[in-house]
């Protein structure tokens, strides 16, 4: 028996698309604005689908490639009704189960399933001596790295570790299946959340410098119906919380600095933390400069949605626009609050501009007041 | 060689696509239409400057390939669909900001820029481009003058021609011409020929630079709605404040259906519509705009008026924020275009009248949509030029599933046109002929359409330039009876 499809439950959705035209979804589109073609926008997959559903065209090798150039960012769904990435996954989903796999996409999914990271590699889970105090196996509070930051960006996993007074950490960490998920393996995804939402569950607080996992965890865990009982905080929401409830002091780093912030389109956009960045770097003393585009209207770096893993060099292509809009604000710092954003905006050639993490610069003003 | 591989040897591969995957996406605009229905081209183009144009439109004309212009793809005529097939040529690739000269208070663009891209460049100089349709985010500069549609604060600003200084056009054989004057808002001297471009769709020629005048930014705003016992009085009102010396910055008159239609986010958390109260029949929505003090002193003066004649203000600021927020700010929850067309399609006729003749255009948009049996969505009147100058919105869903529906929504465009024209109105006033209204241009042009057709054939003999649209089909000049 054929199998049902995954986009039959978004027929409606994409046929108001084709009734609506109003194309509001991609004029920050980031694979629009790098190859101009409608093709990769929302509404232009919305009309390839109803071409699809009209069996005017089939699934093919050329479908899943230009589906698969989506970084996930969710810009489209903005200022729509309808929430489009979940609609694109579907039909990445369809486009697999047809036998039609990026073989790139296919290879970093096997290394998920293998290695529990898309990087394929492994570690013991070693933490420095400095830290090695904090970390405690009775600790009631998770940091919760992500495979970026323990991986390829491991100052942002110490920093952390400095930031936090006491934590548990993951001997092995377990992925989040946002790979997965976002590259249309939809089966995968759900039985590693299942499989890691069974481990947040042992924590009471789980903290974590990944937007991409963040995102899992508060919107994606909830829409495969798997329920997770902690509390789940991104690192710019547990440092606002220290600072505001005067258990973490920062030292004014940044005077005479100014500097641009770069919202992550998973904690940005899809949920609305936009104003804990802020105040954090308000609070170490930069001048922010704020590029036009910025909150929910933020540019992606380019880095998501399996795009950095199918074309290092687009992907980078998108982050040199993102790192010259924040030239031009005139700031020498670009800080964001996601590893992957980190690398990929740093990949991106912002040469005359620093790239870095918010939590390594909180590492680095954070002061003890009775240590002064 | 392939037309698609020269063209692909001449731009560059990235520039050139004929993938019929890629040709879905650029196959509709926003036109009502039997849902299936598509126009696919054979080829699209994404260029990065005139030059590219140029280049497209030399070898197109050569084989005698159809072009296509296509801009935000927003359009509701069909003025941008391949009926032909041939070569679509996707402007939004050219969006960059070329000069802007803020002593004389000019902007000059690439025809692909988005009128809202436009706007947040101009926002941080204080200043602003007012042509505002509510596509502004999705609708290019370039579509607009070839659409010469209206906009919000047509009433103070006016239209795409007092707007547009100069543009460089690349005409069917693929040279380049600047037409207009240079920086001066005005010219005496020889044919203008620029305004032959403006609201030509795209038949003519493809703009792909334009230099408009833009405008100190207003720092304050008041929007208001006030209630009228219909159309007419609304009109009159506007008539006394013209009287009065007062500027308005816009000026709409909407009936009870539209109302709801622009109040969605009101609808979605009240669960309930927004009604006009009991012995109203329509909204009168100004907005005046500059300094503080002159915005007090303009609605304290168009308070009196309005008490002078009985008209009483609406107030709701919710539902006052949600209509500014449809028609301008754009700031909502939900965008109101999907979320008003799950199970149907906007579709309108667009026709103006002289302003004495509201009420009675009016009449004959009840008498129509219920002979057709179609749903109403409702009458917005904007004033798109300066002074008073209705351009009206006839709105209606069509299931466009539903092939008879599609059809009689046509009969209806085609009735609203006829009775217009009997009221000495226009058949369109901001969707344009396109391919929906082209069996009827014989109609509201007679013998001038020949002439048309004339100059149509001196500048592209071969009929290349986004064929099937504004001339009959089969247009025979002669033939100018109907």
């Amino acid at each position: 028996m054929e199998k049902k499809l995954h986009i039959e439950r978004y027929r409606d959705d994409i046929y108001t698309c084709i009734r609506s035209r109003c194309g509001f979804c991609f004029s920050n589109c980031p694979l629009f604005l790098s190859t101009g073609l409608e093709t990769y926008t929302s509404r232009g997959k919305s009309m390839i689908m109803k071409a699809f559903l009209e069996e005017k065209v089939d699934l093919s090798k050329e479908l899943a490639e230009r589906f698969g150039q989506c970084t996930n960012c969710g810009f489209c769904t903005t200022n729509c009704d309808v929430d489009r990435p979940d609609i694109f996954n579907a039909f990445k989903a369809d486009l697999i189960q047809s036998g039609h796999i990026i073989e790139k996409h296919e290879s970093i999914c096997k290394l998920v399933m293998e290695c529990d990271n898309p990087y394929g590699v492994g570690d013991d889970g070693s933490i420095p001596q400095k830290f090695a105090k904090k970390s405690r196996h009775g600790s009631k509070v998770l940091l919760y790295d992500g495979c970026t930051a323990r991986y390829r960006e491991r100052r942002i996993l110490h920093a952390m570790m400095d930031i936090m007074d006491e934590f548990s950490l993951l001997e092995r960490p377990v992925c989040c299946g946002s790979v997965l998920l976002r590259t249309g393996n939809l089966d995968d995804a759900r039985q590693q959340a299942l499989r890691l939402g069974e481990i947040l569950n042992r924590y009471e607080t789980v903290v974590t410098p990944c937007a991409g996992c963040y995102n899992m965890f508060v919107e994606q865990y909830p829409k495969m119906e798997i329920d997770i009982r902690p509390e789940i905080l991104h690192s710019t929401q547990y440092i606002a919380r220290l600072l505001e409830t005067g258990k973490l002091h920062l030292s004014k780093i940044g005077t005479d600095i100014k500097a641009t912030y770069h919202d992550p389109c998973h904690i940005g956009r899809r949920i609305g933390i936009f104003e804990e960045p802020r105040v954090i770097i308000k609070a170490m003393g930069f001048e922010l400069a704020e590029m036009g585009r910025n909150r929910k209207d933020a540019l992606c770096c380019g880095a998501g949605g399996g795009y950095k893993s199918l074309s290092n060099e687009k992907a980078s292509n998108i982050a040199r626009i993102r790192a010259e809009e924040a030239m031009s604000t005139g700031a020498e710092l670009l800080i964001t609050a996601c590893p992957f954003c980190v690398r990929n905006l740093r990949d991106g050639g912002a040469s005359d501009l620093e790239v870095v993490d918010i939590v390594e610069l909180v590492a680095q003003a954070r002061y003890y007041p009775d240590q002064v | 060689m392939d037309f698609s591989t020269e063209l692909e040897k001449a731009l560059g591969k990235e520039k050139v696509t004929s993938n019929i995957i890629d040709m879905f996406p650029y196959s509709r605009d926003w036109s009502p239409m039997f849902f299936e229905k598509d126009y696919l081209p054979d080829v699209v183009c994404i260029p990065s400057d005139t030059l590219d144009v140029m280049k497209a439109v030399k070898l197109a004309s050569r084989r005698k390939v159809p072009i296509v212009p296509w801009g935000g793809g927003t359009g509701m005529g069909g003025d941008n669909l391949a009926v032909k097939g041939g070569m679509v040529i996707a402007t939004r690739s050219m969006s960059k900001i070329l000069e802007l000269d803020e002593d004389n208070r000019t902007l000059t663009v690439q025809a692909g820029a988005t009128i809202q891209s436009i706007n947040d460049y101009l926002k941080p100089f204080g200043l602003w481009f007012p042509h505002d349709p509510e596509s502004k985010p999705t609708s290019t500069i370039g579509a607009a003058i070839m659409c010469d549609n209206d906009g919000t604060f047509g009433i103070k600003y006016g239209g795409m021609v007092d707007y547009v200084l100069n543009c460089v056009v690349v005409l069917p054989n693929g040279e380049k011409i600047r037409l207009g004057q240079r920086k001066a808002a005005s010219t005496s001297s020889g044919y203008k020929l620029m305004w032959l471009m403006i609201g030509s769709e795209g038949t003519l020629g493809l703009v792909t630079e334009v230099t408009v005048r833009v405008f100190p930014r207003p720092a304050h705003r008041e929007v208001m709605l006030w209630l009228t016992k219909d159309m007419k009085e609304g009109m009159t009102a506007l008539y006394n404040i013209h009287r009065s010396g007062i500027w308005l910055e816009s000026a709409h008159i909407n009936d009870g259906h539209r109302l709801d239609y622009y109040t969605h986010a009101y609808r979605e958390r009240t669960g309930r519509a927004a009604e006009i109260p009991e012995g109203y029949d329509s909204l009168l929505a100004l907005t005046v705009a500059g300094d503080e003090d002159v915005v007090e002193f303009s609605v304290n003066k168009i308070s009196d008026i309005m008490e002078g004649m009985g008209i009483k203000l609406f107030e709701n600021d919710e539902i006052v924020n949600g209509w500014w927020a449809s028609k301008h700010t754009l700031q909502w929850e939900k965008n109101k275009w999907p979320s008003g067309q799950r199970t149907a399609k906007f579709g309108a006729a667009d026709v103006a009248v002289p302003p004495g003749r509201i009420n009675d255009i009016y009449d004959a948009y009840l008498h129509y949509t219920e002979k057709y049996n179609i749903k109403k969505v409702g009458t917005a009147v904007y004033n798109s030029r300066p002074h008073i100058s209705p351009s009206i919105s006839f709105a209606v869903y069509v299931d466009d599933h539903d092939k008879e529906q599609v059809k009689n929504f046509f009969r209806f465009v085609a009735d609203m046109s006829k009775e217009a024209l009997r009221m000495e109105g226009t058949m369109s006033s901001y969707i344009g002929d396109g391919i929906r209204l082209r069996r009827l241009t014989r109609l509201e042009h007679g013998k001038s359409l020949g002439l048309m057709w004339e100059i149509k054939k001196l500048i592209d003999p071969d009929l290349i330039m986004n064929p099937g649209k504004i001339f009959p089909k089969e247009y025979d000049p002669t033939d100018y009876e109907v």
